[in-house]
């Protein structure tokens, strides 16, 4: 599955221990990376089911692959508190998706001030024990790149 | 039990709660809102959207499900801000 892992918005890839936010930073939910991302269109990573999705926040969508594979893109940091302002949802929870379906738009313009940060980590959240991502910091990437991280 | 913590299990809560839960041998699943989830999920319990103030039932179902529900009941009632 993770070969064919699109890269779910464009931007600047930023490593996850590098996000302003501890819970992501520490990996506590798992590990993964970031994107700061340069267009608030936000794709399907994988082919899946929509498993984590709050209809009235949309400021993170939570994707299991149909491998089992969970991951989560959590869009900006401490966006929870804008209460889906500037979040268009185009999913709902338990919805199936195809790898590259359009899930969300996001207004970059209109949250940017609003939050601490724009960067988005996207995070692998029941990967096997001992499994980490790492990718190439300040690479810029299309929506849909394949191949741009590595498991080790 | 009701939940307490502010931001109910949103991101660090629910990573504490699935960790610990990951570790058991049993079976454990939280009920809300007459739905059950899996609370070895991260994505199922975040998805399940529980609160501060929501009311959940914590079931745990295998052989080490005492220790499992002593621990996650704490967990739960003292997570940290």
């Amino acid at each position: 599955m993770l070969e064919d892992f699109l890269a779910p918005m464009a931007g600047k890839l930023v490593p996850l221990d590098q996000v302003p936010d501890p819970v992501f930073a520490d990996k506590i939910m798992g590990d993964g990376f970031a994107i700061d991302p340069a267009s608030g269109d936000v794709i399907s990573p994988v082919d899946g089911t929509i498993t984590s999705f709050m209809a009235d926040t949309r400021h993170a969508v939570g994707i299991t692959a149909d491998d089992g594979t969970e991951v989560l893109i959590h869009i900006g940091i401490d966006t929870v508190t804008l209460g889906g302002s500037g979040f268009t949802s185009l999913v709902a929870q338990e919805d199936r998706v195809k790898a590259g379906q359009l899930l969300l738009q996001v207004d970059l313009v209109q949250i940017k001030d609003k939050v601490p940060s724009l960067v988005t980590p996207v995070v692998f959240t029941n990967l096997p024990a001992g499994l980490q991502v790492s990718v190439a910091a300040g690479r810029e990437i299309e929506r849909g790149e394949k191949g741009f991280f590595s498991l080790g | 039990m009701v939940v307490t913590h502010p931001t109910g299990f949103h991101a660090r809560p629910a990573a504490l709660l699935v960790a610990r839960a990951g570790k058991s041998k049993s079976n454990v699943s939280i009920i809300f809102n007459d739905k059950t989830v899996n609370a070895k999920s991260m994505l199922n319990l975040l998805g399940a959207g529980i609160r501060q103030g929501s009311r959940i039932v914590l079931v745990v179902e295998g052989e080490d499900e005492q220790q499992t529900l002593a621990d996650l009941t704490q967990l739960i009632e003292q997570l940290p801000e």
